[in-house]
């Protein structure tokens, strides 16, 4: 007899309410948001600047908001719901949940971004040393938006796929990634040139990212070999064989491991030899469809077991 | 002294007559595509099918009260009743994936797409819509009506100290008719 | 490891890891949510009713909330003896049936292809104006009658009196296709055809075997079965398919569909060859074993596992644990009942409950689950052609005494038939009535060259709260629906029957109120007679049966003069609204129900029981103290005088009959033909002088002496007046075993006389053209059918009901993996149904379209359907000849396949039994059935050798 059995609707077979497709959107372009203005923050930090950095430089703090405000209206078209919140914001106070707390994070994040931005286009002037304290605040909430993506899922105790130690940093380095990446892209656009320590960085946050992901499956398997309970072992087995195997593993493979860190890894590779600037936007390109498709399949092969003894 | 529902599920004695289903609807009205219990089947068609009712079993740490962001969940103290409090539910959806029992509910559309609000057992303390016509919020005594009229006897809805009682009523039968060791075939 | 730590928080196994108990530490605690209980204002002004659910035999109490005359909520009845508060999807979502919008609101006629609405005196004097036309013209046996037994017994009796009023013995309702076999197959061995004990007394079962699924047929029945189990009983579930109650039983006898009787034998070999059987039971109280375990003996386990398919072990381990576990239990329903052998097999089973001594014990006896609310009280009222109410048959002897409790004389209802032969002869049934309209028509071959054993064929069909789907043979029942003139259809909801006919004009629909908008008697599977309460005032303006069938012989009145005053000669004159279901209930029914002892049960007696429900015993039910002290719930009939407290066990000799004691009826005279004694061997005797007929004993100078008016006779074990003395096997007409047709043949076509119920039927013939053209090949799969939970019957009631719809949304057919994959059939995919059906009266094979719901629950071989389903017919939705008129839309929520389209043919020779359990058939995927049907060309000529046969056969008539 088999001790558990599955819940259907939470994206196991088809990608429908209450999570699916447009959460993963709002997972992907909230971590997409906080990579770029760290992408911005950093080229701020360096000490030689290009007329690459300078652009990517406020691009990335400006896209970043504007990107996790699109987010948002992902979320709200998906959960019209979440409109009460925006005129009730003090609904949101259970701070035990990690979705009221992003909430709040992504607002103080908005405000600080919404000031960096006033003083970029120059409608306010903000004192340098001032600048840099508010700069780098904000660095520290975009962090935690990043965090909150994959903190969000944490709290489903009952999703073992998402219980998994690999995911935050996980999320915290694909989204940096993918925020490099993007930067990338617009600076490639603009200024008809690259960095190469963007690349580097990114290169190395994508080996980071593999070794990641081996430690996730790792542990994905451990959980469904020797966790305690049946049906904590039972989820896992079941998320891990959807992506190794199963539904979703043409997705996560090829998708997320091969278009999303392998191909860019060649693809980078390539570029350090001969400057071309489609092969870089294409390297680029593909971090974010992989970024994306990851968050995808978070969501899709969760597979939450119902508990029976 | 929290209410539990008790069942058993090794050798659950469910026939899957879905009374409880029924009544469930009957008794909160709640509208279609919304089931605060759901009888679930195990093996169908083979040795070993079981059916398990599946309510809200009113955990003493609900999970899906941790995560709710606005707080709408809450444990009613004198009784331990988990209730949704359906003015400030924001129809998130992340108590659902919290839940490993999949007691919350949502209605599949609504208008606009905005009548998402959880829903789940109350003990039926609580109907679907738990205002009344002069907009007072109802509150009926915790009865859960699905274990008052479960043909079968799987489930059993009480006190705590109650249904400690009852086991060991159970047993003590067993003991006096010397069968003790079928008191594994019921609780 | 984070798995583990979330673990030991949240999750605590209790104990041994048996309960489920959300668990945890209690931290959330905290005053949040300062509250009022609403519920006192909310109750104001509601007040509970008590009255019975509308469903099955099993008769729970619920307790009906109703506020400002409107029905609001249910609520548990937990007092009530019998189910303790306790209800299954039905019962629980009864409200949303009541209440339901796709009621018929009003009087619909059908005109011009169009539904028009009309006033109810519109409608009663068209009805009276078409029945005295066609009584003119073509005789009082040109109507057929379908009772129903989802009426009250008032309703249920009055229907039949109606039909001796009107002429014609041409009235059946449900118990014909449903328990007419076991009235024959018990009545013939014990002496009274019903259910032995109660539900109750299943708890004091020591061992029970299932022979239907009543797991999800009844499932309230589980509240004393599942005692059983705790107590220590063991289950053993004889059914074709893995059903929910194989699950919770012990042991699961998987037979082939249509071998219950060498099942039955294999086992009672068991019992006999051990030397486990009864001795001293089967001397002093039965007749006939020596002639029986001849029979018996030739089904050694091992020739059982050939014909049946269940395991030899497996039988010896059933004998075993039957034998062993006393007193046990015999369970059945539909599964049994509806076989061409339908008589036969019930009278194994009684064998079988005879051999091991438990006939008439607590924890013993047969226990025949029925179907609707009331159908015992309505074949105890004897909606039925072949008997008058409380089984008189209808000789001249019991017309005599009915024409003297009705006060008129017996001339006079002789000259309202067509002639002393027709009132004495057994009308159409249930199951062939669609020949008596089809008989001499040009529809199929076969039915031209059909004759019926009456004057003129059908002309009017009343449908009065019957439904159609559960009909045998759809298509020839549509025709038939089509053929006659006037369809009747009187319901609360849309019978699909009026919308499968395709036809311009000529149906009438009556909105019939539903149970619950009608006060009186309802009799449950176990015999106890119950009152059911009205509940609410009729909704609409639909009317309660009771005042349609009374109005209705008001309006023939106006062209009969002087039937409506002899009709009511009993009740004063009144006028319809006037006459109460007590009244009848007193005045007529308990006075010539004499001969099952329905004498007792009069309305005060049925009332107090309900005010004083909490005084009766769950387990013996019977009254401890209070004004009904010694009562038993129902008063099950035989309850001799208003003193008697009603009889719960059937032939328990134990007890005096004041105390509820009873014994085997003496039916048969005292001596059977071979010159052995048919009184028991205890302290037999006769039955008393004119117990039956004497209208003024109240019996109590018997009873006084312990004597059983019905006398204390034997049971037969060997019935010599059936057509099979002993039961033996015989093969389905069309059975996948085409090798054992020879050896277990069907029915030869002589035993069943010219006319049966004045119908000619094929069954021998049929089964040896099956096998001459190879028909099996092309339909190698076993076909039956059975119930789902969240339905009942024809289903109208519950597909109208928002909540069962949605529970069970479709029709499907149950398949075995292989046979799916054999066929490339995926779950889910749309098949056609296949089978035979149709060729023997040549037409194309009968089909239906329906979802293939792939499952390991039936055997390799076998399609299970369920039959509530109507809206669809051989592939294409009527839905469209629903009618919706103006704030009327009767189209039910989810509609389906009718299953009973492709049952094969087969009748009892008993009482005509359909055969609805074991057919043959064959499953492909939609569009690919024309590729068969090709193949079955070729056997046309079935027809011509049909045709032949009828033609040399009666030639003369």
């Amino acid at each position: 007899m088999p001790d558990y059995i599955f819940f259907y609707g939470l994206g196991i077979h088809e990608l429908g309410k209450p999570w699916g497709v447009a959460i993963a959107t709002y997972l992907f372009l909230g971590g997409l948001a906080g990579g770029a203005y760290l992408a911005g923050y950093f080229m701020s930090l360096l000490k030689t600047k290009t007329e690459f950095t300078r652009s990517v430089e406020n691009f990335g703090v400006i896209s970043s908001g504007i990107i996790l405000i699109t987010g948002l209206m992902s979320l709200i078209l998906d959960h019209p719901n979440v409109i009460y919140a925006v005129f009730n914001p003090f609904l949101f106070r259970n701070l035990y949940s990690w979705l009221a707390l992003g909430s709040w994070i992504i607002l103080l994040f908005l405000l600080f971004w919404f000031v960096l931005v006033m003083d970029l286009r120059g409608y306010i002037k903000i004192p340098g040393k001032w600048k840099l304290i508010t700069g780098s605040v904000n660095a520290f909430f975009a962090f935690m938006v990043i965090l909150y993506t994959a903190l969000l899922l944490r709290d489903a105790r009952f999703v073992p796929l998402w219980t998994s130690n690999a995911i935050p940093p996980l999320f915290i380095v694909s989204g940096i990634s993918t925020g490099l990446a993007a930067c990338l892209i617009y600076g490639i656009l603009k200024v008809r040139g690259s960095d190469v320590r963007i690349k580097k960085a990114d290169v190395s946050l994508i080996a980071i990212e593999l070794l990641l992901v081996g430690y996730f499956l790792w542990d994905l398997g451990n959980i469904s070999s020797s966790a305690d309970y049946s049906f904590v072992r039972a989820g896992a087995g079941a998320s891990l064989s959807f992506m190794i195997s199963g539904t979703f593993s043409t997705m996560f493979l090829a998708g997320f491991v091969g278009v999303g860190l392998v191909l860019p890894l060649i693809f980078y590779s390539i570029s350090f030899f001969r400057k071309t600037e489609i092969v870089e936007i294409l390297s680029a390109i593909s971090v974010l469809a992989g970024g994306y498709i990851f968050r995808v399949v978070i969501i899709a092969a969760a597979a939450k077991a119902i508990v029976l003894p | 002294m929290p209410l539990k529902f008790l069942m058993d599920v090794f050798h659950s004695p469910c026939i899957k007559c879905k009374g409880c289903e029924a009544i469930c609807k009957n008794q909160n009205d709640t509208p279609e595509g919304v089931f605060r219990i759901r009888v679930v089947t195990i093996n169908e068609g083979q040795e070993g099918q079981i059916n398990i009712p599946m309510p809200c079993l009113h955990c003493n740490d609900p999970p899906c009260m941790k995560v709710c962001p606005t707080g709408a969940i809450y444990k009613r103290s004198e009784d331990g009743v988990v209730l949704v409090t359906k003015d400030i539910c924001i129809g998130c959806g992340y108590c659902a994936t919290a839940c490993p029992f999949g007691a919350p509910q949502f209605r599949a559309k609504g208008a606009f797409g905005l009548d998402g609000k959880m829903d789940k057992c109350t003990f039926c303390v609580q109907p679907y819509n738990p205002e009344d016509a002069s907009g007072n919020e109802i509150f009926r005594d915790p009865k859960s009506r699905c274990s008052m009229i479960c043909p079968t006897g799987t489930i059993n809805f009480g006190e705590q100290a109650d249904l400690a009682k009852k086991l060991r009523e159970r047993a003590a039968e067993k003991m006096a008719a010397g069968t003790l060791e079928s008191i594994f075939i019921f609780f | 490891m984070l798995s583990m730590k979330m673990s030991r928080r949240d999750f605590v196994k209790a104990g041994t890891a048996l309960t489920l108990l959300a668990a945890g530490v209690g931290k959330y605690s905290g005053d949040r949510h300062f509250f009022v209980r609403a519920s006192a204002q909310e109750d104001e002004g509601a007040i509970y009713v008590k009255t019975i659910c509308i469903y099955c035999a099993v008769g729970c109490g619920i307790l009906a909330k109703v506020k400002n005359g409107k029905l609001i909520s249910i609520e548990p009845w937990e007092e009530h003896p019998i189910n303790r508060g306790r209800l299954c999807a039905k019962g629980a979502s009864i409200r949303f049936t009541i209440t339901s919008p796709k009621r018929v609101k009003y009087p619909l006629i059908k005109e011009n292809g169009k539904w028009r609405k009309i006033s109810w005196d519109e409608a009663l004097d068209r009805i009276a104006k078409k029945m005295m036309e066609v009584r003119e013209k073509y005789g009082p046996d040109a109507v057929f009658f379908a009772g129903s037994a989802h009426t009250s017994n008032e309703g249920a009796y009055l229907m039949r009196k109606f039909m001796a009023f009107w002429g014609s013995n041409n009235i059946d309702h449900q118990a014909r296709i449903c328990h007419s076999t076991t009235v024959a197959g018990l009545g013939n061995t014990w002496g009274y055809g019903a259910m032995t004990n109660n539900f109750n007394d299943m708890r004091n079962a020591r061992a029970i075997i299932f022979l239907s699924n009543p797991a999800e047929a009844h499932p309230v029945s589980f509240l004393h079965i599942m005692e059983a189990k705790r107590r220590g009983a063991k289950l053993i579930c004889a059914d074709p398919r893995f059903s929910r109650t194989a699950a919770v039983s012990d042991l699961h006898l998987q037979f082939r569909p249509g071998t219950d009787i060498p099942l039955i034998w294999g086992i009672c070999y068991e019992i006999i060859k051990n030397g486990w059987y009864d001795e001293s039971f089967i001397r002093e109280r039965t007749y006939g074993f020596d002639m029986v375990k001849e029979t018996i003996m030739q089904y050694p386990p091992e020739v059982v596992e050939d014909i049946t398919g269940v395991p030899a072990e497996k039988i010896r381990e059933a004998a075993r644990i039957l034998a062993t576990n006393r007193p046990s239990t015999l369970q059945y329903a539909m599964g049994a009942t509806q076989h061409e052998c339908g008589s036969q097999n019930i009278r194994s089973f009684a064998i079988l409950q005879l051999l091991l001594g438990n006939a008439g014990k607590p924890g013993g006896g047969v226990n025949a689950f029925r179907g609707h609310d009331n159908v015992q009280g309505a074949t105890d009222m004897c909606v039925l052609s072949h008997s008058l109410p409380s089984y008189y048959g209808i000789s001249e002897k019991a017309w005599r005494h009915w024409a003297r409790v009705w006060k008129v004389e017996y001339e006079w209802l002789l000259s309202r038939f067509g002639s002393k032969e027709l009132m004495e002869k057994k009308g159409f049934t249930m199951s062939r009535f669609a020949v008596g309209a089809l008989a001499g028509t040009e529809e199929f071959p076969v039915e031209k060259a059909t004759k019926i054993d009456q004057p003129s064929n059908l002309k009017i069909i009343f449908m009065w709260g019957h439904s159609t789907p559960s009909i045998g043979d759809t298509r020839l029942v549509k025709k038939a629906f089509e053929e006659v003139e006037l369809l009747v259809v009187v319901d609360p909801f849309f019978e699909s029957g009026a919308a499968l006919a395709e036809r311009e004009d000529g149906i009438i629909i009556l909105p019939a109120s539903t149970q619950w908008e009608q006060a009186g008697s309802v009799t449950n599977s176990g015999r106890q007679v119950q009152w059911r309460n009205k509940v609410i005032d009729p909704l609409y303006e639909s009317k309660p049966d009771v005042w349609i069938l009374l109005s209705l012989v008001k309006a023939l009145d106006r062209y009969d003069p002087g039937l409506y005053e002899k009709f009511t000669i009993n009740f004063g004159n009144k006028s319809p609204d006037e006459i109460t279901p007590e009244e009848i209930l007193d005045k007529e029914i308990t006075v010539g129900s004499r001969a099952i002892g329905m004498i007792g049960q009069k309305s005060w007696r049925l009332k107090r029981q309900q005010e004083y429900d909490y005084t009766f015993n769950p387990e013996t039910l019977r009254a401890e103290g209070g004004p009904c002290d010694g009562e038993y719930w129902g008063l099950p009939w035989p309850c001799w005088n208003e003193r008697h407290p009603g009889t719960p066990i059937l032939y328990r000799n134990d007890i005096p009959v004041w105390e509820g004691g009873h014994d085997f009826r003496v039916k048969w005279g005292t001596k059977a033909p071979d010159g052995s004694s048919l009184l028991s061997g205890i302290n037999g005797h006769d039955q008393v002088e004119g117990w039956a007929t004497n209208l003024d004993t109240d019996y109590s100078e018997w009873l006084d002496r312990n004597m059983v008016p019905s006398g204390r006779g034997r049971a037969r074990m060997f019935a010599w007046n059936m057509k099979d003395p002993v039961p033996v096997h015989r093969e389905p007409i069309y059975t996948p075993r085409v090798d054992l047709i020879d050896k277990y043949p069907t029915y030869d076509e002589e035993v069943y006389g010219k006319f049966h119920y004045r119908v000619p039927v094929l069954a021998r013939m049929l089964q040896k053209l099956y096998k001459e053209y190879n028909i099996y090949e092309y339909f190698p799969l076993t076909w039956t059918s059975g119930r789902q939970v969240e339905h009942q019957g024809g289903g109208a009631a519950t597909r109208s009901n928002r909540v069962l719809s949605e529970l069970q949304p479709e029709m499907y057919a149950e398949i075995n993996p292989y046979d799916a994959n054999e066929r490339g059939i995926r779950d889910g995919d749309q098949v056609v149904v296949i089978s035979p059906r149709g060729l023997e009266y040549g037409a194309e094979p009968s089909r239906i379209v329906v979802k293939a719901r792939i499952t390991n629950a039936v055997p390799k071989g076998v399609v299970f359907l369920p039959f509530h389903w109507a809206g669809q017919f051989m592939g294409e939705s009527y839905l469209d000849r629903f009618p919706v008129v103006e704030d009327l839309d009767t189209k039910p929520y989810v509609y389906g396949e009718s299953a009973n389209t492709t049952n094969s043919p087969g009748w009892d020779p008993e009482t005509q039994m359909q055969n609805t359990k074991s057919g043959v058939c064959n499953v492909v995927k939609l569009g690919q059935e024309k590729e068969l049907i090709g193949q079955l060309e070729k056997m046309k000529n079935i027809v011509d050798r049909i045709l032949q046969y009828l033609n040399e056969k009666y030639a003369t008539a």
